[in-house]
């Protein structure tokens, strides 16, 4: 259980860390954010939680 | 001697029976084995209802009521298939409170970065991101109990600040209502016309366009209406940006997220203006007749209460003449 919550957390961290890194970008006017990039970057992110999550539960 | 020969082959072992009551599993959870137990009783993947919760949270937010109160209300399993005891009404009280507390520093959160962004510091906001996303990653790794969840506002701070950010809402030009009618081309500010936040209507019926000229007009609002009235003589030529909402230029409209709004001058003699639009959300419309607003309070058709179509735009519903700006057709 611990181990399922920690690939979760990891997987959440850097998630955050890349849609952060995404923001700073475009507020430094690096890259320009649209809808077209930040739903399926936000879809992504829930994903690859839930991936995480779910496998992690799986090698329990 | 006898052999005894099988004439079936082993059946595969049966799967575990369905519990008959829905109880949340302590041992396969991500928060409170709400989904976990979900999955169980239903019989499925506890992933689904994990995916169901975490899109109604983002969209419309019934996750946010709903997983709480099946936290609180649904016991847990207690390894036996059996409810386990449930909580005492002091520990129900805790939760509650506890919870509450949760959803509004989330939407304190939540609005913080959306406004913080569109003023400007969206590199404040993506740099709190970062730091709670690494924070996460830290917690994880050195399996600290609450660091771990540091992913979780930083989620809440990064959903409003993607949204305005990707919208392009820039709330540096004021708020309110505003209303203008320049009566000369000089009174129009070179810069054009801007607004933060709230509602903006320009009228330019008194403007004196003469006929092959062409009058700029640049106007940028963050977040709200914008209401242009101009004279049916002049061909108004359209550059337009809006990252949610819609635009409607003299019938023709076009709405969404992303939306870009091209329209050029045919060859014509006539006056001309040349609107040049950034829009982050909201609506932009562009009318010959103040009866004929949808999103100007002071048009008898307009405002949002007032009977008009407002925000509901149905393209079958179209007012007046679809074929756009008559005068911009050669001749």
């Amino acid at each position: 259980m611990r181990r399922a919550s920690d690939l979760a957390a990891l997987t959440g961290g850097l998630v955050t860390v890349a849609l952060g890194a995404l923001l700073a970008l475009d507020a430094a006017g690096v890259i320009r954010l649209s809808f077209g990039w930040l739903w399926p970057a936000l879809l992504a992110a829930v994903g690859a939680i839930l991936v995480a999550s779910g496998l992690a539960q799986r090698d329990r | 001697m006898s052999t005894d020969i099988p004439t079936s082959l082993p059946t595969p072992p049966a799967p575990p029976p369905r519990p008959r009551r829905l109880l949340r599993t302590p041992d396969d959870r991500v928060i409170g084995g709400v989904a976990g137990g979900l999955g169980r009783y239903f019989g499925v993947d506890a992933v689904l209802f994990r995916l169901a919760f975490v899109v109604l949270a983002f969209f419309g937010g019934i996750t946010l009521l709903l997983y709480p109160l099946a936290w609180l209300f649904v016991p847990a399993d207690d390894g036996t298939g059996r409810p386990a005891p449930g909580p005492g009404i002091g520990r129900v009280a805790a939760i509650l409170a506890l919870v509450a507390a949760a959803l509004v520093a989330a939407g304190l959160l939540f609005f913080a970065a959306g406004w913080a962004t569109a003023e400007g510091g969206g590199l404040v906001v993506a740099g709190v991101v970062v730091a709670l996303g690494l924070g996460a990653v830290a917690g994880a790794l050195t399996r600290n109990r609450w660091a771990r969840w540091l992913w979780v506002p930083a989620l809440v701070l990064a959903l409003p600040a993607g949204v305005i950010a990707a919208a392009g809402v820039e709330l540096d030009g004021g708020y309110g209502e505003r209303s203008y009618r320049p009566a000369s081309v000089a009174a129009v500010p070179a810069e054009g016309y801007k607004l933060g936040a709230g509602a903006m209507r320009i009228d330019l019926r008194d403007l004196p366009f003469a006929p092959g000229t062409t009058t700029e007009m640049p106007v940028k609002v963050g977040l709200g209406a914008t209401t242009l009235i101009v004279p049916p003589s002049v061909c108004v030529t359209t550059d337009a940006d809006v990252g949610a909402g819609m635009v409607d230029i003299l019938g023709r409209e076009k709405g969404g997220f992303d939306v870009r709004f091209e329209e050029p001058a045919g060859a014509t003699r006539a006056a001309r203006l040349a609107l040049r639009a950034d829009l982050g959300m909201g609506a932009l419309e562009v009318v010959d007749d103040p009866a004929d607003a949808q999103f100007d309070e002071r048009s008898d058709h307009g405002g949002l209460d007032r009977g008009g179509r407002g925000w509901n735009v149905d393209d079958n519903d179209r007012r007046g003449p679809a074929d756009g700006n008559r005068a911009c057709r050669p001749g």
